[in-house]
């Protein structure tokens, strides 16, 4: 299919396109949720499929089941091998990619829309009957195994690493989503089949379709597809998962032969349906996001401490980790600290002033709406939120209570969560042994 | 530190005035040239492009800001020196290109040459360089697009310069007449880096480059292609591998690059050149042809997909070799031949003269590898 020049300049007008479609919400008979938007203005359709689970609904001693179910699906299937799966995929110039997260675990598709229609009977296939060749869990599990090495190569992961750990205990979110080399290197095909028969299933699945075609013809053929899915017995029970107490900060150091210092303060906040969630996330802009950011402009604009600092509030079923991190000279270890220290004390110490509060607004506001561009963003964001519980809905009731936030409720959000933060250290032995909390 | 203002702007207002919108700012460099951008609601064009165009322009480079930026650029240094994936590329550079050659030397800088910098040097380099000639502006997205070339006309239309900068006059790209290794160990690596790299042409040859797409296509691009079907998906002897052809202005790299255990470094080195000859024996068949087509297509339309992306990739060919040669890099792939495919992989990846670029774990570092464990439980 020959890409014509008018179809790249079409593509500029995608951004306001989309914020213009609104989203439907369709329910199949055997409990798949739909939510279908249609965008016009470009041939690319993208489908993500959400399934409860990921690493949430892992047991501690199979941590990394869901990772490695993401890395087997699309391996094969009753009627296919693995390489027939991925010639039928790149034949068609489409991607196919499974991912496992906290909560979740989602099947992504992107595609020209003319394709869709095909790629949806391999999609309903693997979704319906992997087979799980014995090779490739083999394969893909020793891969995994040599990734958890090599997550240790990059500091952020080794300081982000201590800090879940300390702020969750025997909480899954403590765990790196890849799991240990002791569980994953134990995983059998078993462990992956009972997985799947529990949580891949069309009940409470949400599937997010945005296309050029209508609605009606995109969930037609969706229906087509998955309709005739059912159900394998009852859903798996969801239980409420214990949280340790945290009564006091707690100082973690990893000596490392680098030149940098990674330093990572990390807080329990809230759920993302909390009350409490968008003040959470507008404290993690202001401090952390962009050129003039709090931390930014103080730590690297007037500090000339580091190159990169930043910040971040994650979206999560359960309390979510907030963050704000650094990597600063060994030598200047100490000061950085302090300084990361005095920011957040000064929250906690200080009303922000309106000004200072509807810029970081404004900054939330617009990002928010730049991250949502591509039909892929948008269809992951919806699909994302249903599956949390807060519903698609829950795009717009977010950015109206951050419109509605105060200096005030930043203060209370900051008093409330922002408390015995767990700080981790990874850097060279010399810098670290000169810190204490 | 062409965002620390100029006369009329103070340090961070741009920074301010694009963000306090819900705006992104932020600049890029790399070998062949400097792109800075803004993007922001198509109603806030016009009261934001001025900044831009501010900064841009009419850069101070204030002497008081000069020091602190120097250590947040020496920050940026170091946070490479700690990222293996950086190393690994920085080592293949200067493996390749020498540092006689300006793309063998880092863009970051070193230690060394950032000490050496000064305001008035980057003045003048900004007044020499940043001249309309030089220069592509692009705006997309939800615009009149006359409105928009009026507000450019106005903004740009009058930039301060200085005499022209000259820069010392570029060696021609080395090309190994064997095999040229460069190695280095790293105590903090799990896992080797293994790049194999053959020179290729400069970006004025655009067939060739298009061409080479299509090679890098078929020997690494996706499940199916040839090196991540054999060394990843049946044989697992690489946690990752993938081919790119690097396209640069003054002679680009074609590179394949694998993450793997240190034990499987020879085989795989072996196997990887056992494809390229059979590559260049046997060819490749009309079928493998139309997947590469297919899918270079659709990820050039799935990577226009928002205007910022689409902006990128037009500044990107404008500045180069012109944005015309985006629709002849579409026609020219549908257009090549199975035969084409094998005579670019006989003239450019030879056997006997290639690049390799080796980044290991330190020898010592069994040891520490298993107290990290521990540490980390």
């Amino acid at each position: 299919m020959a890409l014509q020049s008018g179809s790249l300049a079409r593509m500029s007008s995608t951004l306001l396109a989309t914020q213009r479609g609104r989203l439907q919400r369709l329910r199949l008979a055997n409990g798949i949720t739909l939510l279908l938007g249609q965008n016009p203005t470009v041939e690319i359709l993208a489908a993500h499929c959400f399934f409860r689970g990921g690493s949430r609904a892992e047991q501690p001693h199979q941590a990394g089941l869901s990772h490695l179910l993401a890395a087997v699906l699309t391996k094969g299937t009753r009627q296919r091998s693995s390489q027939a799966i991925a010639a039928w995929v790149e034949s068609l110039g489409a991607s196919l990619s499974v991912d496992s997260s906290a909560d979740h675990f989602e099947v992504g598709l992107r595609c020209v829309s003319e394709d869709f229609p095909e790629l949806l009977q391999l999609l309903a296939e693997i979704l319906r009957d992997p087979s799980f060749p014995e090779a490739e869990v083999e394969r893909e599990r020793d891969l995994m195994l040599q990734t958890i090495r090599a997550q240790q190569e990059r500091p952020f992961n080794l300081a982000l690493d201590q800090v879940r750990q300390a702020l969750y205990g025997d909480h899954p979110y403590a765990l790196p989503g890849l799991g240990r080399l002791q569980t994953v290197g134990s995983l059998t095909r078993e462990d992956l089949l009972a997985y799947h028969a529990t949580y891949c299933r069309p009940e409470g699945m949400v599937m997010a379709v945005i296309g050029p075609e209508p609605p009606e013809t995109m969930a037609a053929q969706v229906e087509a597809a998955l309709g005739g899915w059912v159900s394998p017995g009852p859903p798996a029970p969801d239980p409420d998962l214990p949280l340790p107490l945290l009564e006091r900060p707690q100082l973690l150091k990893l000596s490392q032969p680098t030149q940098q210092t990674t330093i990572l303060m990390g807080f329990r906040g809230s759920p993302a349906a909390s009350a409490d969630y968008p003040a959470l996330k507008l404290l993690a802009t202001y401090l952390g996001s962009g050129l003039s950011s709090r931390l930014f402009v103080e730590l690297r604009e007037r500090g000339g401490l580091a190159y990169e600092v930043s910040a971040f509030f994650a979206t999560r079923r359960d309390p979510a980790p907030f963050v704000a991190y650094l990597g600063t000279a060994a030598e200047n270890t100490p000061v950085a600290l302090e300084r990361l220290q005095a920011e957040i004390r000064r929250l906690h110490d200080t009303l922000l002033s309106g000004e200072e509060v509807e810029m970081a607004q404004r900054k939330l506001l617009g990002q928010y709406a730049l991250s949502k561009q591509t039909n892929a963003q948008v269809a992951q964001l919806a699909g994302w939120y249903e599956i949390l519980g807060l519903g698609m809905e829950f795009d717009q009731q977010y950015l109206q209570r951050v419109r509605q936030l105060t200096p005030a409720h930043l203060h209370q959000a900051a008093k409330t969560y922002l408390l015995n933060p767990a700080i981790a250290l990874v850097g060279p032995e010399a810098a670290l042994a000169k810190v204490e909390l | 530190m062409v965002f620390k203002g100029s006369e009329r702007l103070a340090p961070g207002e741009l920074d301010r005035a694009i963000e306090g919108r819900g705006g992104i700012a932020n600049a890029a460099t790399g070998q062949d040239y400097t792109h800075y951008y803004i993007t922001v609601a198509a109603a806030d064009l016009a009261d934001t492009l001025p900044y831009l165009a501010e900064a841009v322009l009419r850069a101070g480079i204030p002497d008081q800001e000069f020091e602190r930026e120097q250590q947040v650029i020496l920050e940026e240094i170091r946070r490479a020196a700690d990222n293996l994936e950086y190393n690994a590329y920085q080592l293949l550079m200067e493996t390749a290109y020498g540092e006689d050659h300006p793309y063998g030397r880092p863009v970051l800088g070193t230690p060394e040459t950032l000490r050496q910098l000064t305001p008035e040097l980057l003045r003048a380099y900004h007044g020499g360089w940043y001249w309309p000639e030089y220069m592509t502006v692009v705006v997309t997205g939800g615009i009149d697009p006359e409105q928009a070339l009026a507000l450019v006309e106005k903004e740009f239309g009058d930039p301060a310069s200085g005499p022209a900068w000259t820069s010392p006059p570029i060696p021609p790209q080395p090309r190994p007449k064997g095999i040229r290794r460069g190695e280095s160990a790293h105590a903090r690596a799990e896992q080797a880096r293994l790049k194999l790299a053959w020179p290729t042409v400069g970006i004025d040859n655009w067939e060739q480059v298009c061409g080479l797409e299509v090679v890098a296509s078929v020997l690494g691009d996706g499940r199916t292609s040839r090196l991540v079907h054999l060394l990843r998906e049946q044989r697992g002897w690489v946690r990752a591998i993938g081919c790119s052809s690097l396209v640069l202005k003054e002679g680009g790299l074609f590179c394949i690059s694998a993450q793997l255990d240190v034990r499987d470094l020879a085989r795989v080195e072996a196997t990887i050149l056992h494809e390229v000859e059979k590559l260049q024996q046997d060819g490749i068949g009309q079928a493998e042809l139309d997947r590469a087509r297919r899918m270079l297509t659709h990820e050039l339309l799935f990577s226009a997909e928002s205007p910022s992306q689409l902006a990128s990739i037009y500044g990107y060919y404008e500045t180069l070799v012109g944005v015309q040669r985006l629709q002849e890099y579409l026609e020219l792939l549908q257009a090549f031949t199975p035969a084409q495919i094998r005579e670019l992989a006989q003239q450019y990846l030879s056997p006997e003269a290639y690049v390799v670029a080796l980044l290991k774990p330190a020898a010592s570092d069994a040891a520490a590898a298993s107290e990290l464990q521990l540490a980390c439980r």
